[in-house]
């Protein structure tokens, strides 16, 4: 079956069996290993990617849900001004370790902070508690997040989604 | 498996008429893809239905609210209707699964996918939800408390489909459920009891997930205490429950623990009710 | 004091860091584990489906391997494929591989596999309580500090402590990436582990004579490890080597997660028995008896090191002046277990610490009390005979003591309890970890590290420990750099590669900073003197034909640290790191579940090289142990293993507690170990907390709402 849709900002068309995981068309004909198979089964969120500017854990969506539609991963949002701004927040707060979750994490939180994001601690917790870390318990992430609200309160930068 | 992407309802239900066999939907895929991993499924035909602008959607009209069946769960939980009329359905799915799941998962998935832990069947129930069911030659509305029979079983023909969950304005608005849902941990987390209980003049609706086959109204104990509300006792409330629900032991937890809690938010309940 | 950042940071947050599963070779083929579904028997047959064509696929058994069919461990009684005896649900059979990975998968799911069964040990319980399942060698520490006691007059009591198997579950699953180059007779294996040079001796054992050179390096990622990729990769490396070597072709196996939680190394489950005889008027624990065991699993590999920091640690951080420690390996038809943070430790110290509060209870002192009055102080000895040399642990005490206001909050619990619903409990412990190889093994170990400066003053630093996610090239960068004060940029550990670098030993038992971290600083400071220059980069500036030049240093251990291996007796561990650890809960009787709102920890780790690095290495440890302590199992009575995240749960951002943190004597001259020594306090802090917050005195682990609720129904009846 033949998909259309727009990666990373770009339009695309691939000739697939429409039920492939969407993970590994990422993975495997785009080259996008941004994108990592941690449990496939929903459970981690370390496949998190942006479909149609929501995160979705794409182990356990079908390449055909893609169609007409756009998929987003690290690899486009470390490209935008926010994206950069988060990365950055990030590297500042010394918050990755083994980096293995990070790129879900990326979009997640990217996704939390181009939308009216609140500072408060339960809110983001909320909002990133479908990415499974191992390595972190998570203190220096709500952390960078935290950093990031703050940082878009006092520049009130007008960040651009692709 | 064969794919199908038929353009319109019309053509959905053409297919579920015409193809033989069993045929699965797909609409977020969420329950359907980990089936496809466990090896359950190989060579069934597939149908998309996700695509479908007639089955999306939360709309009311002056008797009901309407909730297309492709609606995903952060759709409901975020919509302005569901919000206003049902705001105590709009709390209760902030804990389905995880946001990235709620965000592509379906209500109609979830309820069709008929596990015994189904979270947002109980509070339905009690609401008393009912689900609108298609074919070709015919439309049904089918009340959710008798839609499951069995394990894994519903009334759902070979060549029907769920469109939409209705959610009747008068009782939905008039009063406040409570809900628990108790898994291992709380984000991410498959219930282990799941409770939903109103009170309505001096009725109750009740009903419980994950402690029999399917979610189901708890009517010996909705009569026990709408008859002995002046004197109830544990243990003959304990006795009702005992006859409404079969819990089991399974990996996840024990089935003295599931009626022990399950007992214990009932109390909880009945009492906040008669405070209120 | 602003931290350095991560040099791995930015590449790892957008995904450009690449880990194993990222590499692909033209030509690869895929490789994966075909292993026995019973527990304990004989393979009859096995029989390949129809449908495929078996010349698409390479296949390699036992009878295949060039080499020794043995995986090389402290103890090697593992074979890499069995030949048809099956000890163990897991155990290798063969290795297959395909130019198609969904092919290959459909072909090793249609195997068929006809067993002849045997009875097996499969259940945790059955296997360490019956001592019929003793295997390997039992070790012993007898400590007579004291006079002989007169048990007449003293407290005594008896009780059994037990702790669950738990899975690391690194993020990134197991995997390893193998390529033969017939020409030059050479083996290359990429991949993500954290023993290089364990894992080219795997390969080299499993080859034998048909490969001249085998090179092991680490992929550029490690996707996190915490001891479950020390010893595991060795037999996957091996099978993926033979595959690549038989195919003529690379081969890539990287493990689903079901496998991975079904087969690969837990950390150990434990029986810790303990006899103590106590004075009541004092407190002071006079005696104490402690029979420690472990589960290994079918094959021994190396657990007989984890038993030995066991028992080494079971006395926890205190003065037992007479003591018996004897540790056991117990043997079941399970997969073998192996490292995970803390290594026996955690194991340890949970049994002492509540058996601490038990004694406490017993005799009508706090658990505050009990601790002051046995606590390690300066000058003391441990089990080991080993003298304390600082009074760091005591200290650690004292300041938690004030910063999370124990004893006043302890108070208001009681009170709180009496007047709500839900229910509040603190609880307070206090932990050891020793630093390095235990006893002589760092000695034995010969660690050796290399420096090369190049032409442009950039500093490469070559050692086998792995980057994983705590940070160590970061951290071993700058130590080398507080000698050689230029641009961080320039100063680089490179990735890990067996033909590159020498052997600075595993990145294991916290002596990444701790041994080869201070190795490298002693190494930098011998090359300024050497150089006699306080100006390297002008030096090597005015010395163009002098560089580039490697330097090389190996570890010398203490000519006055000495360890009897017999009789557990002597320096254990040059240095030790110290902790205290308090635990707030709130619990709700409702549904018995216990939550930790807050978490307070006091370390001394000695000086501490870069904060942020440190503070994440206790974040994370103390979120893997609150994992272990309420909601982490593998398994249980009367079911198979569970087969992935859904019901293995692991902690989310919905499970963090405030944490507060602080480390004392950051200004010391020696930087310690750190990180194990977070898994090893929570554990029990949480267990006795919930003495306070549940009224239920619970022995084992995990604390589960349903493990709650049982033994509240039992002291009900």
């Amino acid at each position: 079956m033949k998909i259309n849709f727009y990666l990373n900002g770009k339009e695309t068309s691939i000739d697939t069996d429409p039920m492939r995981r969407l993970l590994d068309v990422l993975r495997e004909d785009y080259k996008l290993t941004s994108v990592k198979e941690s449990c496939g089964e929903g459970e981690c969120g370390a496949c998190t990617v942006l479909l149609n500017d929501i995160p979705v854990t794409s182990c356990l969506i079908n390449i055909i849900q893609v169609d007409g539609g756009s998929v987003i991963t690290a690899e486009g949002i470390s490209e935008t001004p926010l994206g950069k701004l988060i990365a950055d927040c990030y590297q500042e707060t010394n918050a990755v370790q083994c980096g293995f979750c990070f790129p879900g994490f990326l979009v997640t939180s990217y996704h939390y902070l181009a939308n009216n994001p609140d500072l408060d601690e339960d809110k983001i917790k909320w909002a990133l508690s479908g990415n499974i870390c191992r390595c972190t318990g998570y203190r220096k992430i709500i952390d960078a997040v935290q950093l990031v609200c703050r940082k878009l309160a006092d520049q009130e930068l007008n960040h651009e989604s692709i | 498996m064969k794919v199908y992407k038929p353009e319109n309802l019309s053509e959905v239900l053409n297919l579920l008429s015409e193809l033989p066999d069993k045929k699965l939907l797909l609409a977020g895929g969420s329950d359907l893809n980990i089936l496809i991993k466990l090896g359950k499924i190989s060579d069934e035909a597939i149908i998309f239905i996700n695509h479908l602008p007639e089955l999306h959607g939360v709309d009311m009209c002056s008797t009901k609210l309407i909730i297309g069946a492709t609606t995903t769960i952060s759709e409901i939980s975020s919509s302005a209707i569901i919000k206003e009329y049902c705001p105590y359905l709009s709390d209760s799915l902030i804990d389905f699964a995880s946001p990235p799941i709620a965000n592509f998962a379906t209500l109609a998935g979830n309820i069709a996918n008929s596990s015994p832990t189904a979270d947002t069947v109980p509070l339905l129930l009690v609401l008393e939800a009912k689900l609108v069911l298609k074919s070709i030659t015919t439309t049904r509305t089918v009340p959710l408390s008798e839609f499951y029979t069995g394990y894994k079983k519903t009334v759902l023909r070979d060549d029907e489909l769920i469109i939409a969950i209705e959610i009747p304005l008068n009782f939905a608005c008039k009063y406040q459920p409570q809900y628990i849902k108790i898994g291992s941990r709380t984000a991410l987390t498959i219930a282990k009891v799941a409770l939903a209980f109103v009170k309505y003049e001096d009725n109750f609706k009740i009903a419980a997930g994950s402690l029999n086959e399917y979610p189901r109204r708890l009517y010996n104990v909705e009569e026990y205490i709408t008859l002995h509300s002046q004197d109830l006792n544990d243990t003959d409330l304990m006795n009702a429950l005992k006859k409404d629900v079969t819990p089991i032991s399974d990996f996840r937890s024990d089935k003295e623990y599931r009626l022990q809690v399950c007992f214990n938010y009932l109390q909880k309940f009945i009492e906040s009710a008669n405070t209120d | 004091m602003k931290s350095k950042p991560r040099k791995d940071g930015l590449a790892k947050i957008i995904g450009k860091c690449r880990f194993l599963d990222d590499y692909s070779l033209e030509d690869m083929l895929h490789g994966y584990l075909l292993y026995a579904t019973i527990d304990k028997g004989k393979i009859k047959n096995i029989s390949y489906p129809q449908d495929y064509d078996l010349k698409e696929f390479t296949i390699v058994q036992a009878s295949d391997i060039p080499g020794e069919n043995i995986v090389p461990e402290p103890v090697s009684d593992q074979p890499f494929m069995t030949k048809g005896e099956v000890l163990h649900y897991g155990q290798v059979i063969m290795g297959i591989a395909h130019p198609e990975l969904k092919t290959l998968m459909s072909f090793i799911s249609a195997i068929k596999i006809e067993y002849e069964e045997e009875m097996a040990i499969t259940d945790v319980d059955t296997c360490l309580d019956d001592k019929a399942f003793q295997f390997g060698e039992c070790m012993h520490i007898s400590h007579k500090d004291g006079a002989k006691v007169d048990p007449e007059h003293l407290k005594h009591i008896e009780e059994v402590f037990y702790t669950q198997h738990q899975e690391q579950a690194y993020l990134e699953p197991q995997g390893m990436l193998a390529e033969y180059d017939q020409k030059n007779s050479k083996i290359k294996i990429t991949g993500t582990m954290q023993c290089p040079f364990f894992v080219e001796e795997a390969v080299k054992v499993i080859m034998g004579n048909a490969v001249e050179k085998v090179i092991v390096e680490t992929s550029e990622g490690i996707g996190g490890a915490f001891g479950g990729k020390e010893d595991f990769p060795n037999l996957l490396a091996g099978i993926t080597a033979l595959l690549a070597y038989k195919a003529h072709k690379p081969v890539k196996i990287k493990l689903e997660r079901a496998d991975d939680l079904l087969i690969t190394t837990k950390r150990h489950p434990s029986r810790v028995a303990i006899v103590s005889y106590t004075d009541v008027q004092t407190g002071k624990i006079k005696a104490v008896n402690i029979n420690y065991r472990l589960d290994a699993g079918a094959y021994q590999t190396l657990s007989p090191v984890v038993l030995h920091r066991g028992i080494l640690h079971a006395g926890g951080g205190y003065n037992l002046p007479r003591c018996e420690i004897s540790g056991f390996l117990q043997q079941s038809n399970t997969p073998p277990n192996g490292a995970f943070r803390g290594f026996g430790a955690p194991q340890a110290i949970f049994a002492i610490e509540s058996h601490l509060d038990n004694i406490a209870r017993a005799i009508g002192k706090s658990p505050l009390e009990m601790r002051e009055i046995n606590l390690l102080r300066k000058n003391d000895k441990m089990p080991s005979g080993q003298v304390v040399k600082e009074d760091h642990l005591h200290e650690c005490m004292q300041r938690i003591l004030e910063i999370s206001d124990y004893a006043n909050k302890h108070r208001q619990f009681e009170q709180y309890n009496k007047d709500h619903k839900d229910k509040k409990g603190i609880g307070l412990v206090m932990a050891l970890h020793g630093g390095g190889y235990t006893g002589n093994g760092e000695k034995d170990l010969q660690s050796k590290v290399k420096m090369r400066l190049d032409k442009n003053a950039n500093v490469q630093i070559f050692v086998a420990n792995v980057e994983m996610g705590q940070g160590a090239h970061t951290t071993l960068a700058q130590m080398v750099n507080e000698e050689f004060n230029i641009p961080l940029e320039k100063v680089n550990v490179q990735i890990p590669n067996t033909g590159k670098t020498p052997n600075s030993g595993p990145t294991v038992a916290s002596r990444t900073i701790y041994i080869v971290g201070s190795l490298l600083q002693k190494l930098a400071a011998k090359i300024k003197y050497e150089l006699k220059c306080d100006d390297l980069a002008g030096y090597i500036q005015d010395h163009q034909e002098l560089f580039p030049k490697d330097y090389e240093l190996s570890f010398k251990p203490d000519p006055n640290d000495d360890f009897d291996d017999k009789t557990n007796q002597g320096t254990a561990y040059h240095d030790f790191s110290w902790a205290a650890c308090v635990v707030e809960i709130d619990y709700d009787p409702l549904q018995y579940k216990a939550k930790v709102t807050k978490c307070w920890n006091v370390l001394d780790i000695g000086r501490v090289i870069n904060h942020d690095i440190a503070l994440g290495q206790v974040y994370g440890g103390v979120t893997q142990a609150l994992g272990w302590a309420l909601t982490e199992n593998i398994y249980k009575k009367g079911y198979p293993r569970t087969r992935g995240f859904t019901d293995y749960t692991l902690p989310t951002t919905e499970d963090m507690p405030e944490m507060i943190v602080e480390f004392i004597h950051t200004d010391s001259a020696v930087a310690k170990g750190l990180g194990e020594i977070p898994m090893d306090y929570p554990a029990p802090a949480v267990r006795n907390a919930l003495i306070q917050a549940a009224g239920v005195i619970i022995n084992d682990l995990p604390l589960t709402p349903e493990r709650i609720y049982q033994e509240i129904n039992r002291s009900s009846l």
